[in-house]
């Protein structure tokens, strides 16, 4: 039984073009009038998205590494996420290499001459900035790509040896993962603001982005099963990824909290410029809705279990994190490059709906290539069993 | 709790859920269940009704917080002002980690001792429960009894779902 038959019909699938298209204007539109908010942009939505397909990629990892079954019946949408890594990683290409010298300061003359990037000389460069990142793009794409292969083949060979054996790959891609994607972080966000570093930071990045894999995860699961998918997953599952959504937006504002009140505290001036800039004056109005956005609201709707259980308070936590998560990433990207104060509008907008359409398109053609439920998993009538 | 207990041991968890099912299904409710690890549905077989922790646990953390709070805001605002790093003298941020400490801090121990109060329990007592080996490989179902005849209906019961041994216990 091959699930060869498409979740979006053809018109949704035309209304998915027709927004890359306008994203695609937008972005045009963006590049001959602001530039640098244009490379911003860029490199908000792509990382966004890049990341999700990572930490889709992590959450299937911990599956494999704490024998878990929950969610081994819906493991084919975290599964289907990661295809979105090919496209991030070629935007990226892209967008990272020709667009260094319009968002990184360091790259420019008058920034390569500043002592504190001079000292950091042996790190910031654009040698080690191109190769660390195409480093990690291979790690990924070889770790990833052998979770979901094995994955699959499982479907056909009904045998064990495959989970064994992605045990193993899991092992092997947390433990690169947790290395090369913070040295991402750092390049390609931290280094926005060359003079300033936080070590707590790349930490910091990757819980966001991890919340975010599980948003979108309950987004997905519950959109298929309005298509008609998964009909019998049900209280017990979203009462459990409920937990994990509520679990590390707790974990996020924890380390958001913790890296701002140590600067808070100390106040010394290298280190207090990047809250300066962003908690005094307009950006202010941005900083402190992005706690609420990413922590109280999601808290308080799924503090009790009935919040958890119901799909339409998990959908509206998980939508309020999905956007919230967009906002935290706006927010240290967006405000080195417009320091006067935030700017948001059509482009924005419109990109950002761009690269949705495209994740919803990859998406959908990943989700049709392998059948629904992972057939070959022995933990799969585990997880179908599940209850409270 | 009532005072006569009739207690099926079980060697397995399959064994014992079944027979709860069974028990449930035939109107003769099992009262509540001993076992080594925490058995997922359960208390939907034993229509448990939800216990009021969360609550103690609410009010505990509530409390917790307030105490902080106040601890702090009083020290640091009223009683002895001090200028540190030249904050406020109530700067909330540093407040938060306390303030989070004992939250947690009241509502664990209060959870807890509300715990041992729900169950009827203190150090200088011992479960009439205890020595089922249900801290180890057994799994124990109690039924209250009050009548003769049921106690008859639930030992054959018990019987047929393979309980290792059947046992009086008067709490």
């Amino acid at each position: 039984m091959e699930n060869s038959k498409s979740f979006l019909s053809s018109a949704e699938k035309t209304l998915c073009r027709a927004f890359i298209l306008l994203g695609v204007l937008a972005l045009g539109w963006t590049f001959h009038k602001a530039p640098q908010r244009a490379w911003a942009n860029l490199l908000i939505d792509n990382f966004y998205f890049l990341s999700l397909s990572l930490s889709a990629a992590v959450f299937i990892s911990a599956l494999y590494l704490t024998k878990a079954g929950w969610a081994v019946a819906f493991r084919r949408i975290p599964e289907a996420i990661t295809a979105y890594l090919p496209y991030g990683i070629a935007i990226a290409t892209i967008s990272l290499f020709t667009g260094i010298k319009s968002l990184y300061f360091w790259t420019t003359p008058q920034g390569a001459a500043n002592p504190h990037v001079i000292a950091k000389a042996i790190f910031l460069n654009w040698k080690a900035f191109v190769s660390v990142s195409l480093a990690a793009f291979a790690i990924w794409t070889f770790f990833i790509r052998k979770l979901i292969s094995n994955s699959r083949i499982q479907d056909e060979e009904r045998d064990v040896a495959r989970t064994l054996k992605n045990r193993g790959v899991a092992a092997a891609y947390v433990l690169t993962f947790a290395l090369s994607y913070s040295l991402i972080a750092i390049y390609w966000i931290m280094s926005l603001e060359p003079l300033w570093f936080s070590t707590l930071y790349p930490w910091f990045v990757f819980a966001g982005m991890f919340v975010n894999g599980f948003a979108s995860t309950i987004l997905l699961l519950l959109w298929l099963q309005k298509k008609g998918y998964y009909k019998d997953i049900g209280s017990a599952h979203y009462h459990d990824i409920g937990k994990m959504l509520f679990a590390f937006s707790i974990f996020w504002v924890y380390l958001w909290f913790s890296q701002y009140m140590l600067i808070w505290y100390e106040n010394i001036p290298e280190e207090v410029t990047h809250f300066t800039l962003r908690s005094i004056g307009s950006w202010s109005y941005v900083f402190w809705p992005n706690v609420a956005l990413n922590w109280l609201l999601p808290f308080l709707i799924l503090l009790s279990v009935a919040g958890k259980k119901n799909p339409k308070t998990l959908f509206l936590a998980a939508l309020i994190s999905f956007t919230g998560h967009w906002t935290d990433l706006y927010l240290l990207i967006m405000p080195p490059i417009e320091k006067s104060g935030p700017v948001y509008g059509l482009p924005e907008l419109f990109i950002f709906g761009g690269f949705i359409a495209l994740f919803v398109l990859v998406f959908e053609n990943a989700f049709r290539r392998a059948k629904p439920y992972p057939v070959g998993d022995p933990l799969l009538k585990e997880s179908l069993a599940l209850h409270e | 709790m009532p005072n006569k207990n009739l207690v099926g041991v079980f060697d397995s968890d399959e064994k014992m859920i079944r027979a709860a099912q069974k028990a449930k299904e035939s109107s003769l409710p099992a009262f509540d269940a001993y076992t080594p690890f925490p058995i997922h549905g359960i208390d939907e077989i034993l229509a448990l009704k939800p216990s009021f922790l969360p609550k103690v646990c609410f009010v505990g953390g509530a409390t917790g917080l307030l105490t902080a709070f106040s601890l702090q805001y009083w020290v640091h605002a009223v009683y002895w002002p001090m200028n540190i790093g030249g904050k406020s003298f109530t700067a909330y941020p540093a407040m938060v980690p306390i303030c989070f400490e004992l939250t947690v801090l009241f509502a664990g121990v209060s959870t807890f001792f509300g715990f041992l109060f729900s169950r009827g329990m203190h150090p200088f007592k011992t479960s009439p429960f205890w020595g089922l080996q249900t801290e180890n490989d057994k799994f124990a179902l109690v039924f209250e009894l009050d009548s003769e005849e049921k106690a008859e209906r639930i030992s054959r019961l018990l019987n047929q779902e393979g309980a290792l041994e059947i046992r009086e216990i008067n709490a």
